[in-house]
Order: structure tokens, then C-alpha cells, then sequence
């Protein structure tokens, strides 16, 4: 639920953006702490562009996308910000006014489709649900959206059960059933993480194409580097709850502003030679449990300055002017305006706690102990909640 | 080299950033690691709780400890009377019962707390008051009193131990939390389950001190009754008579409206009967103890070995898979199709005259015959998590490294399935119980005069729509009682195991990280 | 149709290569046509068994790491699985240390099993998360009665006694002594291995020169000696020794593989199959667990075997590379090679699928088409000929790459078909000769060649195809779409062929009338296939 008024009216709402988020706030209230996995995330989707959210496990891009779709239940909710979906908030609960208009595809397409119905049957459920069609309608629609999604024999496969199909298939028939709804969105968590490197080229080609011929935005969450890069016009670093930096995406990879984000590029083993020791982040991925007062990646930042501990950075302006470019960097801040180089070579200047770790040579391998939430997890959601895995 | 990690870092809830989260988990006693061994206990107001409930423990045993020596000894008296002794033992033999007798006497004149020497209810009127009674107290208060008391102290037991488990959770043991923790909380909050814990305890109570429960004996009242004498307060003579025991269960039959001993009330000789007189005469309530003891046995030793076979063969099936499994699942299929009930009776009929249709009334062999034809079922259900369990990828670790099969089953697979094993066990024990009654009461089971509810019930049959009818019901009521506590124990177990079922920690999980 | 004869006397090269970092003669094991099949026989079904390794030759060199990379279904698992011992292989043989390691009885293998470690996948599914990590760390030590603690004894002809330990001869491990007693002249010295967490000190010798025996006590016991073991090998991995008594759920994902990792390395293995050890990490926290396998490697003179889907990681840290294709081993060659100049057409397509400009490959992506065949049911010829794009066509008829594909897809359509499950009424259908199904058949024709213009010849064929398919028999529709479409590529399995350096490659366009894949791949993309 929306608690504040701020994004309340309709005058300050966008209504250029298809989908505009602004300052979400989801908790999560357990036995034993809160949880604030989602902690003031903003961001906003065009019509026809594809937007990506990118950040480790616990970084809260999944909650993101649940929040979205009005998917969180208790003991989580939705405590501030707004969703604005054309305009219309959300979070007021308006999600069943715009079902349709809204679709997501999710990690495990085993376990999106249920295994008792034919797929066929469940493209059509979405279609009765949906768009009204029936019967003989339903069913030649249901074969040309998996035609669409390039399954071949699609007449034969629309009566197959999912357990029939390759794993490549099956994501291409949950997002046939996405497409039955006929969304302006596409929301996808994960889609390819689950497959094969091949497969997910060719379900990353089938989202282009399905971009362009119906006009589709695409929000495409991930914690694949490379998949961003290849796949979404403008990017979203997310970490610890928060967004930590917005920019198109070529330029975020190419000259990424945010110290996290130029850990993790340098993570991918890809950047370094192979008969040289990979860069590593020190620390662990903090699970927020209250509203931040610092920065969350300062005790893991080899940039950090004393008053990374007690200010909470906003975003800032970087690169070039009209670029829409932010970090939520202290370095990029009016008090300083420093990049980088500057902050590693002159410590002093800045007042710089000294940190052990030199951000040029290459880290040790045996960094601090890590996160609980530094896995993966194959089935799309994490179990990890307070003190337990 | 690289620098030490933080040796609190790997901890649970410790570890988070920010001291917000360790201020708050320290807030929770004994969650952080070493600090709780400095201060003072909070489950027990003392800096060393430990010796405290040791203590404890030792103040509840020693009022009983003479009851616990009376059974053990007369356990081993009983197994060398009855068991079979081949060649060069039977020269011993004789000389080992006649020492563990003697053992027995001795221990029997030592005194405790719960027995019917210390608070006696066996007395009569003489008048003016009770004799023989505790403390002159008329014979249900006395009674009362110590049924009180029996259940008082096992309920202490039970508080005992779980106090003792709340000490070992909070302070004694170095984990904060393992996954065990969560199943016992999910079934301390499952009020059905609970139910069927208290019920299934106040049985196996029941059955344990019988002999101290019961407002007379089985030996006096029902097998020798013409061999122990009785007072009583003639209201004709107006004074104290003597007469045999088997006399006066003549004169208090239960057999139909007119001549009967209802429960709660004093048959013509001054005993006081809680749920009233069989149509022999004989004392109910005592019958019914006395028949707690051998349903509880039987069912315990049937699902126990039940258990034994059954998850041995789901464990091996589930190992090796293949041809084992195959195996196995013809070997159950074929078991399951013999007719049970036929079996029984052919067996026990055979078996009656030899040592091991001896062993406790023919109950032994009993339990061993639900046991081989009563396995299967067990096996059935334990089946699919053993499989599932042999998937994971711990058990492939296991065998990666050479570890031998049977320590696999043993530890890799084996607590995974007890929780089953559990619920399974507890809700066959009630079938077991049932079964039992069944077939006592067709006059098959248990043979007489040993007490069984079923055959309570049985004897009881033809009263049931006169004023006797307390002597099929109340046998009836209990088996329904009892039986549903064992399905709802395993209810609970079931629902604590689960990982579906609510926790709110697990829920915030699904959503509070990616 | 193809004019060759197809046999496998056709191989150009040899099946052994030598290659390895230090160029070693003789191989740490060796890998000869092993073949691994799943075969799930019931009373009632016989299906045909999954191959999932079939016919996999390769060496592993002392102290090198080869990768294996391959999607999923390629067999990777199984063939790590296969030298651990923990499936049985079908066929074939792997060589180390003189015997074949497939057909060890019990005990044997048990020995063998000491040797080789092995790192899984899943750090939250590979520790039983009801004893705590010290415990498991220890558990392969007291599955084998580790330390056996072999005494040699130099300078005397002696036979040793002692309660806790063996004679060198008898040990199992007879290369290595725990314990050395160097006799000379009046004394004697006594040294304990280094790695063996037991000092001089606790051990006590003593040596009887006229009875010709050395008597070694061991202070510490056994129990003492694996416990110290696992804190060293916490340590190692960068854990601590309070982490002995943790349970697994206390650990994030990463500790959790460290303590895999301790695991496999309880037992002073020589070889290491590392099962997919980081897929399931974050990129950060894979790239510290990459850093400590290595560092670990370096330091104990381990070889691994990095069995991977990711190929950035595998090219991070592996020396060699092979990579398999339906149970097939299809390239295999020193990792830089492989990665920027790739022989095979499936490496090439792996590549160039990768995303991001983190990838190795620099050229333009190849798309794949549909997905690899079913182990059950592999081409007859080369495994990858359904979705090559470097395919040999035949001369005749003349068509673009794009109706060639669609040929193979159709095909692939077909043979899907025939392996599907019909329903009885259709089954019945066919067999009385009725038409199954017609309108599906036809659809998916038209989806895959409506576009396309054939020429007649070859749209006949189409349409005899098409006629079997709808009256049930669609295997041979698939059959004879392959006699009239089909070439060398689908009738022969290719041999390795030898790039040099160790470098082998099974793809029959590296015959010299052929021309190589690469060059053909860019051609038919640009003609705009």
C-alpha cells in the first residue's frame, strides 16, 4: 500500500512512461527483524524499450518484479512508493484492473507450467481469462502463439504435456501463455538463467523479435552480466535494496561509475587474463533490516570515505549532460565530484579511512567471509529470511 | 596470506552489517555465541542450572527408585522363568530364577511413594471410621488421591524434561538453531497435536504404573480371589466380617438392571469400584489398567519391529535401487495379499501350548504376527522419501568418497526419514491397539484371563442395552479416546515436519532475499 | 547420397595425443571409448537406453586442469560421475595407475575412490545439513581409517610393529611414508610428513638392531589426528576452526562449497572432478572460489577436472578444454587455442552464443536451431548433424542453406514424431492406414517451407514424406528425407582429426577436400542463410 501522499496525484504522475516506479518500499516483517527488501527503489520503463535490473542474490530484484505484479503476501507488503502503470498507481490496489496489461515470465518454466495440463490448455486458460476466446478461437490462437514463439509443430505440441518439452521449449511456452494476455509489459525474472547457453541465445533473439513485432516493453531482470548487456537499452544496478546506478546500457558498461558496479564487471572472469588471479569484493551483501542511514556497500568499497558511513548517498548526475545518467555514489556528489582514479590515488585529499585492500592489485583470493546470500537460487526464489540459510 | 575471517562472521543472524541487526539478535538469549555462558541462566533463576535440574531429577527418581528396581528384577525373573533353557544352561537355570526371586522380595520391601503400601485405599468401616485406608480417608478419596499423585509425578517427569531440553537449547548447546528447532516449534503450536501428545502420555502412564493405579490388584482381585481374604462392614450384622475376595465379587456381579455396581460407586461389601463391576464380579477400573499394559506393549513391540523391517527395506530398496527395489516391492505385494486375520488365528491356535505362545499371555506372539504381515504398510509409506532422499546430493558425496553403504543408510539417509517413521508409527499404533481390541474381543487375541479391553468389551456385549452398560462402554469410549490421541500425535508430528506448512521465518524467506 | 563408405579406418589421426602442461610422457589416466548407459529396463517396457556417455576417448596429464564444457544432456556429469565410481560404466576403460579403474571390485574401488575427489554442484545440497561441517569435513577420514600411517625404515632390514601403524610394503598408499626412521651407525632419526598433522614429538621409536625391528607408538590418537586434519583443511579454504562444530545452514553459499572443497581434499587425493563447483554462486563469490582452487592446485599439485557449462570460467582456469556434444567428446585442445581459433562447429556456436562483451568470441553469433537430439535416440552418423550450421550438403539438388535447414528441421519434426506418444485412436489409425492427424503435418510443412521455393523433384519427395507422416509412419518419412537430403555428415561418425599440439577436432569438414568450418559458417551467414 502506497503510505504516502507524495506520488499520490495524478499532476506529478508521468503519464509518458509505461511503467514508472517511484521510491518502493517492501518489507518484509518477521518473528525476529524486518527486512527491507526492496528500500526505495525508482526507476521507469518506456513503451517498447527494455529495461534491465541487474544485482546478486539479496539484492532485491525478484521482490522488485513480485512487487510489480502485486505478488508480495504476507509477512511482506508494500509500505511506501508508488507503481505507476500508465498513470494509474498500483499500489492502490488496482493490480486486477490491469492483469493483462502486465505479464511475467519466471526462472523455472517447469515450474510455471502446471504439469497436469496440457500446454496447450494453459495458454488457453489465459486466453478465456483475458481476451474472452473460446473454444475453436482459443485454440487456433493458443497454436499461433506458439508458433510465434518459434516452437515448430506447433498444431502436434499445443496438446503436449510441459514434461514432453525441452526445457528451451517450455520457457517459450510460458512466454507464449505471457503474450496470450496481450501485455504492453513483459516482466521477465530470470527467464534464461535455467538454460543452456545456446537456448538462452535463442530465447534472448525470440524476446528481441517479439520486442519489435508487438511493440512489447520489456523489463528483464538478471544477475547475468553479459545477458544485460546483450539485451536491454538501458540498465538498473541494484543492490542491497536500493538502486545504486541508471544508465543506458553500453555506457555502463563501458565506463561503470558506481564502485559496485565496477566490482562486478571485474568479477566476470571473461575481464581478466586467465593466468592472473580474479578481482574479488571483500565482505558480503548486507541484508537490510531497517531504513539505510549509510551507504550499503561502504564496508565492501575500496573508495569509501568517512562520510560513506554516516550520509545515505542519493543519486547524482554523471557522464555527460542529457546522458540520464545517476549513481548513488558520494564520490559523484557536489562535495566532491571526484572519479575514481582520484579517490584511489589520493586518499588524503578525501579523508579516506584507510581501507587494507588496494583496488588495483589484485585481491587475494580468500576474501572475508561471505553472504548467505551470495547463491543463486535455481527454483527463483530465495530461502533466505533472517537468520536461518 | 590472507587475513583471518571473522570468526563471528560466519554466524547466523550475527554477521549482518550494521549494528541495528546485533543489537538485535543479542536481545535473544543465548543467541550470542559465547556471551550467554557468562551470565546467569534465564530458564532457571541459578548460575549453574545444569546441577539445578540434575538435582531435580535425582528428588523426582528417588521416591519411585524402588518401583523401578521391583520391575527391572522382575523382568529378568520372569524372562529366565520363561525362557527356554537348551542343555547346559538348565542346570543353571533354577539357581538364576530362585537368586533374581530372591533379589525381587528384597527390593519389593523397599518403599515408595506410589504405591498402594504408602497410600492404601483397600480399607473398611468399622463403625466409627476407615481402617486401612490412607490416613483414614474414605476409600475413592484415598484413591483418588493417589491417581492424583501418580499423574502429578509423571507429569513432573515430563516438565522435567523439558525443561531440561529448553536448558540444553538455550545455553548448553553451542548452534543457535537447527532445523530441528523448527519442527519442534511448529509442534508446540499445534493445539490438535498437542492434544494427542497429552492423551497418548496419560496412557502409556496408565499402562506403566497399573499396578499402583488401579483401586485394587489384579492377583487379589482377579486371578487368586479365593486366596486373599477381605474386612468388611456388614450393614446387616453391624460389624467388621471377613470373607474371601472371590465371595464377594460373587455378591457385586454387573449382570443387567437389576443386580449391578455402577461406576463411581461402593459394591455391598465396601469397595469402592471408579467405573464399576464386570458381570464376574470383578473390578473394572483395575481390569482396564491391567489391559492398558498389554495393548501398550503389543503395539509397541508390533511397530517397533514394524519399524525395524520396514525402514531397513526402504533404506536398501532405496539404496540400490534396480533389482533390490523390484524385490522388494514383489516381497511386500505378496505379504500384503495373505489374509492377516487367518494367519492370526492359525498361529495362535498352533502356538498356544509352546514357550513362545507362553511369553505374556500369547501377546508376544501376537505382536510378532502383526509385525511380519503388518510391515508392509510402513514400508509403503516410508518408501517415497527414502527414494528421494537417495537422490540427494549428499548421499552421492557420501558414496564419492568410498563411504560404506550401511553407514550411508545410516547417516545420511536415516534421519531424514524418522520423521515419517514417526507418523507412520504413531498412527499404526493406534491401529494396533484397535486390531488387538478387535480380536480379544472375537475371543482370539490375548488368551484369558488376562485383562484386554476388547475382551472387556466382549464380556460386556450382552448388557449393553440394560443398566450394565458401563462395561462395554467405558472400555469403548477409552480405545476411541486413545487411538484418536495417537492420530492426532502423529497429525502433529506430521504438520511440524512439513516444511509447507506456515513458519513465518520461512515464508520472509521466499521473498526477502533475491 | 553420400558416395563414401563411411568407415572408421578412415580416421586421420591418432586417438592418443600427447599435449599437458609439462608435455609428460605418460598420462595420469587415460580414457578409451568409455561408454556409460543408463538403462531403465521394467518388467513390462524396454525402452532404449539413454547414452549418455558414448564412446569418450581423452587423457588427463599430472597436474594440469582440463575442462570439459557442454550443455546440459551432453554427458559432462555422467563422465565425471563414471571415473568417480559412482556410475558404472557400460563399455570401455579408464587407465590410472596401471589398472582399469571401471572394473574395480568393492574394495579396489574403495581404494581408488581415496585418490580421486569430488567437488558437486550444489553447495546447499551437497552437505548433510544434520551434522555439523567438522563432520563432514571428517567423514571420508573415518570411512577409511585414515591415517594408515606407513613407517619406512632406511639403513636396516627391519620389520615394524607398532599399534597404529602399518609397514610401508603393506600400506596402500606405498608411496608415500607417514613416518621414516633413518637408521645409521648408533642412533637413529625419525621424521613425520610434513602434511600429517603429528609432530616428532608424538611419536615414539625404538629400534632393535640384533632382532631386526622398529617399534613405532603414536601418542596421538587417531581420532586426534583427523581432528587436527579437518582444522588444517578449514584453514586451507579459508574457514576457521570454530567452524568445525557449525551446521551447514550457518554458512552462505560460498563457505558451503569451501567446505565441499575441504571435503574432497580430506583424503590427499591426486585428482580432483570438480563438478560444476561455481555454477551455482554469485559472480563475486565465484570468483574468490576460482581463486582458491587454484591457489590450491598450485600449492598440493593437484589435476582437476573442471566440468563446467560456463565458459568464461572453464577458459579462466582451465589448461585444456574439451568439448562434448551428445555424449561425445567433439574438440578437445589447449584452451586458448580452442577459445579464439574454434575447429568444431559446435565449440564455434557455443562461443559465439555467449553474451556480453565479456565473451571470447568476437565474431557474429550463430544460431542454433532447436535442440540437441535425444541420448536415446542419437543420429546415426555425426551427433551434431542435426543442428550444424557448417553441415556438408550434397552437390545435388542445388538449394540455399535456408532450405537446407528447413530440411533438417523437418526432419528433426519426423523423427520427434515417431518417438512421441500417440493416442490409441491414432495408433489404431495407422495401423488400420487411415490418416493421423493430417492437419498438423501439414501445418508445421507449410510453418518450415511455405516460404521457400522448391524445385519439383525435391517438393515431391516433400510431399512422400508427408504422406507416410500422415498415415502414422513417421519414421521412415524421417528415414527418407535423410536417403534423399541427407550426406556424409549424417551416415559417418567422424574420427578425430588432428590439429597438432594436442589438438583434436571430430568434424569431417577437416578432411582435405573440405572446406573448414569457420570459413563456411561466415559464408552461409552472409548469403544470408
Amino acid at each position: 500500500m502506497s503510505g504516502d501522499a507524495s506520488g499520490g496525484t495524478d499532476v506529478d504522475a508521468p503519464e509518458d512512461s509505461l511503467l514508472r516506479v517511484e521510491n518502493l518500499r517492501t518489507v518484509f516483517h518477521t518473528e525476529r527483524e524486518e527486512i527491507h527488501a526492496v528500500d526505495g527503489v525508482s526507476f521507469e520503463v518506456d513503451e517498447g524499450e527494455t529495461v534491465g535490473l541487474v544485482g546478486e542474490s539479496g539484492s532485491g530484484k525478484s521482490v522488485t518484479a513480485r512487487s510489480i505484479l502485486g505478488l508480495v503476501e504476507e509477512p511482506g507488503r508494500i509500505e511506501d512508493g508508488a507503481i505507476y502503470y500508465r498513470g494509474e498507481d498500483l499500489t492502490d490496489d488496482n493490480w486486477e484492473a490491469h492483469r493483462g496489461d502486465i505479464a511475467i515470465v519466471f526462472q523455472d518454466p517447469g515450474g510455471a507450467l502446471n504439469p497436469v495440463y496440457t500446454v496447450g490448455n494453459q495458454i488457453r486458460e489465459a486466453l478465456r481469462i483475458h481476451q474472452d476466446l473460446r473454444g475453436s478461437r482459443a485454440r487456433d490462437r493458443a497454436v499461433s502463439l506458439l508458433e510465434e514463439v518459434g516452437i515448430p509443430d506447433a498444431r502436434r505440441r499445443v496438446d503436449e504435456y510441459p514434461h514432453q518439452l525441452s526445457g528451451g521449449m517450455q520457457q517459450r511456452a510460458v512466454i507464449a501463455m505471457a503474450l496470450a494476455c496481450d501485455p504492453d509489459l513483459l516482466v521477465c525474472d530470470e527467464p534464461t538463467t535455467a538454460l543452456d547457453v545456446t537456448i538462452q541465445a535463442q530465447i534472448l533473439d525470440l524476446l528481441a523479435d517479439l520486442q519489435r513485432e508487438e511493440d512489447l516493453a520489456i523489463l528483464f531482470i538478471t544477475h547475468d552480466m553479459g545477458v544485460i548487456e546483450d539485451a536491454t537499452d538501458r540498465v538498473n544496478v541494484i543492490y542491497a535494496g536500493e538502486v545504486v546506478e541508471r544508465a543506458p546500457t553500453r555506457e555502463l558498461f563501458e565506463n561503470p561509475q558506481h564502485p559496485y558496479t565496477r566490482a562486478l564487471l571485474d568479477s566476470i572472469p571473461g575481464r581478466t587474463p586467465p593466468d592472473e588471479q580474479l578481482p574479488t569484493i571483500e565482505g558480503e551483501v548486507p541484508t537490510p533490516t531497517g531504513p539505510a542511514t549509510d551507504c550499503r556497500f561502504a564496508p565492501r568499497c575500496p573508495a569509501a570515505v568517512d562520510a560513506c558511513r554516516t550520509v545515505h548517498p542519493e543519486h547524482y548526475a554523471v557522464g555527460a549532460e542529457g546522458t540520464d545518467r545517476t549513481a548513488a555514489c558520494l564520490l559523484h556528489g557536489d562535495a566532491h565530484h571526484h572519479s575514481f582514479e582520484e579517490a584511489l590515488a589520493d586518499p588524503e585529499s578525501l579523508g579516506r579511512h584507510g581501507r587494507a585492500q588496494d583496488w588495483e592489485s589484485r585481491a587475494d583470493g580468500r576474501g572475508r567471509s561471505e553472504s548467505r546470500a551470495d547463491r543463486q537460487e535455481p527454483n527463483g526464489s530465495r530461502a533466505d529470511g533472517g537468520d536461518r540459510r | 596470506m590472507a587475513d583471518a575471517p571473522d570468526p563471528d562472521a560466519a554466524d547466523g543472524p550475527a554477521n549482518t552489517a550494521g549494528e541495528a541487526a546485533a543489537e538485535a539478535t543479542n536481545a535473544t538469549p543465548g543467541r550470542a555465541g559465547s556471551a550467554a555462558h557468562t551470565r546467569a541462566s534465564t530458564v532457571l533463576p541459578t548460575r549453574s542450572p545444569v546441577l539445578v535440574w540434575a538435582a531435580l531429577g535425582v528428588a523426582l527418581f528417588v521416591p519411585e527408585a524402588g518401583a523401578l528396581l521391583d520391575f527391572v528384577v522382575g523382568l529378568l525373573a520372569d524372562t529366565a522363568i520363561a525362557s527356554p533353557a537348551p542343555g547346559p544352561l538348565a542346570s543353571v537355570k533354577p539357581a538364576v530364577v530362585s537368586a533374581l526371586e530372591g533379589v525381587e522380595s528384597a527390593v519389593a520391601s523397599v518403599p515408595t511413594l506410589l504405591s498402594r503400601e504408602t497410600i492404601p485405599n483397600g480399607g473398611y468401616w468399622n463403625g466409627q471410621r476407615w481402617v486401612d485406608t490412607f490416613m483414614g480417608l474414605s476409600p475413592p478419596r484415598a484413591w483418588g488421591l493417589r491417581v492424583t499423585l501418580v499423574y502429578a509425578y509423571a507429569f513432573a517427569w515430563a516438565g522435567w524434561a523439558i525443561l531440561g531440553y529448553r536448558l540444553y537449547r538455550r545455553e548448553i548447546r553451542t548452534v543457535a538453531w537447527t532445523p530441528r528447532d523448527d519442527v519442534v516449534d511448529r509442534f508446540r503450536g499445534h493445539t490438535w497435536g498437542k492434544f494427542g501428545l497429552v492423551v497418548v502420555f496419560m496412557f502409556v502412564v496408565m499402562a506403566v504404573f497399573a499396578p499402583a493405579l488401579g483401586p485394587t490388584t489384579v492377583e487379589e482381585n482377579m486371578r487368586n480371589s479365593y486366596s486373599y481374604e477381605m474386612n468388611y462392614w456388614d450393614q446387616e450384622t453391624k460389624s467388621v466380617e471377613t470373607t474371601l475376595i472371590g465371595e464377594a465379587n460373587l455378591g457385586s456381579q454387573s449382570t443387567g438392571t437389576n443386580q449391578r455396581v455402577m461406576p463411581f460407586s461402593y459394591d455391598d461389601y465396601g469397595r469402592y469400584h471408579p467405573f464399576g463391576t464386570l458381570p464376574t464380579g470383578r473390578d473394572l477400573f483395575t481390569f482396564i489398567t491391567a489391559g492398558s499394559r498389554i495393548s501398550l506393549v503389543i503395539g509397541l513391540l508390533s511397530v517397533g519391529l514394524s519399524a525395524l523391517m520396514a525402514a531397513s527395506l526402504a533404506l536398501t530398496s532405496a539404496y540400490y535401487k534396480g533389482k533390490v527395489d523390484l524385490a522388494s516391492v514383489l516381497l511386500s505385494d505378496a505379504i500384503m495379499a495373505m489374509p492377516q486375520l487367518l494367519l492370526l488365528i492359525m498361529l495362535t491356535t498352533v502356538l498356544a501350548d509352546t514357550w513362545i505362545g507362553g511369553i505374556y499371555s500369547g501377546a508376544f506372539v501376537l505382536a510378532l504376527i502383526f509385525a511380519f504381515t503388518g510391515w508392509t504398510y510402513m514400508w509403503r509409506a516410508l518408501r517415497g522419501p527414502a527414494l528421494q532422499v537417495a537422490e540427494r546430493q549428499w548421499v552421492d558425496a557420501a558414496r564419492s568418497f568410498g563411504q560404506r553403504p550401511s553407514t550411508v543408510m545410516r547417516k545420511h539417509m536415516l534421519p531424514y526419514i524418522t520423521g515419517y517413521l514417526l507418523i507412520y508409527g504413531s498412527m499404526t499404533l493406534g491401529g494396533a491397539i484397535i486390531a488387538i481390541a478387535g480380536l480379544s474381543f472375537l475371543g482370539l487375541g490375548v488368551a484369558p484371563p488376562t485383562p484386554e479391553w476388547g475382551r472387556a468389551i466382549n464380556l460386556g456385549q450382552d448388557y449393553v442395552t440394560t443398566g450394565s452398560w458401563h462395561i462395554s462402554l467405558i472400555p469403548g469410549i477409552l480405545i476411541t479416546i486413545v487411538v484418536t490421541g495417537f492420530n492426532a500425535l502423529g497429525d502433529g508430528i506430521r504438520d511440524a515436519i512439513d516444511p509447507q506448512s506456515d513458519s513465518a521465518g520461512g515464508t520472509a524467506g521466499r521473498g526477502g532475499g533475491a | 547420397m553420400s558416395d563414401f563408405a563411411g568407415t572408421s579406418e578412415g580416421a586421420t589421426a591418432a586417438e592418443t595425443t600427447r599435449g599437458g602442461r609439462d608435455g609428460d610422457a605418460e598420462p595420469f589416466m587415460s580414457v578409451r571409448d568409455l561408454r556409460t548407459y543408463y538403462d531403465e529396463q521394467t518388467l513390462l517396457s524396454r525402452d532404449p537406453p539413454v547414452k549418455a556417455v558414448d564412446g569418450v576417448s581423452f587423457d588427463v596429464y599430472d597436474g594440469e586442469t582440463l575442462g570439459l564444457v557442454g550443455e546440459s544432456g551432453c554427458g559432462k556429469t555422467t563422465l565425471g560421475r563414471t571415473l568417480v565410481g559412482l556410475e558404472s560404466a557400460t563399455d570401455g576403460t579408464v587407465e590410472a595407475e596401471g589398472r582399469d579403474v571401471t572394473d574395480l571390485s568393492g574394495g579396489e574401488q574403495r581404494e581408488w575412490q581415496r585418490r580421486v575427489g569430488m567437488v558437486f554442484q550444489d553447495p546447499e545440497e551437497s552437505l548433510n545439513d544434520r551434522q555439523t561441517v567438522g563432520e563432514s569435513i571428517r567423514e571420508p577420514l573415518d570411512a577409511h581409517d585414515w591415517p594408515f600411517l606407513p613407517v619406512a625404515v632406511e639403513g636396516m632390514d627391519a620389520s615394524v610393529s607398532g599399534s597404529a601403524v602399518t609397514s610401508l610394503d603393506a600400506a596402500e598408499s606405498a608411496d608415500r611414508p607417514d613416518v621414516t626412521v633413518r637408521v645409521d651407525g648408533d642412533g637413529f632419526e625419525v621424521s613425520v610428513r610434513e602434511k600429517l598433522p603429528l609432530t616428532r614429538a608424538d611419536v615414539s621409536v625404538s629400534v632393535d638392531r640384533d632382532a631386526g625391528t622398529v617399534s613405532v607408538e603414536v601418542e596421538k590418537s587417531k581420532g586426534e589426528i583427523r581432528r587436527d586434519r579437518v582444522f588444517d583443511l578449514l584453514e586451507r579454504v579459508g574457514l576457521n576452526e570454530e567452524h568445525y562444530y557449525r551446521y551447514p545452514h550457518q554458512f552462505s553459499g560460498g563457505q558451503r562449497q569451501r567446505v565441499g572443497i575441504a571435503r574432497a581434499l580430506a583424503l590427499e587425493p591426486e585428482f580432483l572432478v570438480l563438478d560444476e563447483p561455481v555454477s551455482a554462486l554469485d559472480v563475486s563469490v565465484q570468483a574468490r572460489i576460482i581463486n582458491l582452487l587454484e591457489e590450491i592446485q598450485d600449492e598440493l599439485g593437484l589435476t582437476y577436472l573442471f566440468i563446467a557449462h560456463d565458459l568464461a570460467v572453464v577458459r579462466h582456469i582451465a589448461d585444456r578444454v574439451a568439448v562434448m556434444y551428445l555424449g561425445n567428446v567433439v574438440e578437445l585442445g589447449p584452451a586458448e587455442s580452442v577459445y579464439t581459433d574454434p575447429s568444431h562447429p559446435y565449440t564455434l556456436s557455443l562461443l559465439s552464443a555467449i553474451p556480453g562483451s565479456g565473451s571470447p568470441w568476437s565474431g557474429e553469433r550463430v544460431q542454433l536451431r532447436g535442440a540437441p537430439p535425444s541420448p536415446r535416440d542419437p543420429p546415426q552418423g555425426c551427433p551434431f548433424a542435426t543442428r550444424c550450421p557448417a553441415k556438408i550438403r550434397p552437390d545435388e539438388p542445388d538449394l540455399d542453406e535456408a532450405t537446407w535447414r528447413a530440411l533438417d528441421e523437418l526432419r528433426v519434426v519426423f523423427r520427434t514424431r515417431s518417438r512421441a506418444e500417440f493416442t490409441t485412436l491414432e495408433t489404431l489409425k495407422g495401423l488400420v492406414g487411415a490418416e493421423v492427424d493430417p492437419e498438423s503435418v501439414e501445418e508445421a510443412v507449410d510453418d518450415l517451407l511455405g516460404d521457400s521455393d522448391l524445385p519439383p523433384e525435391v517438393r515431391d519427395v516433400v510431399d512422400e514424406a508427408v504422406d507416410l507422416a500422415t498415415h502414422g509412419d513417421d519414421a521412415e518419412a524421417a528415414d527418407l528425407l535423410r536417403e534423399v537430403f541427407g550426406s556424409r555428415c549424417d551416415e559417418e561418425h567422424p574420427q578425430p582429426y588432428d590439429r597438432g599440439e594436442g589438438w583434436q577436432s571430430r568434424c569431417l569438414r577437416h578432411e582435405p577436400d573440405h572446406r573448414e568450418a569457420a570459413p563456411t559458417i561466415d559464408e552461409r551467414e552472409r548469403d544470408g542463410a
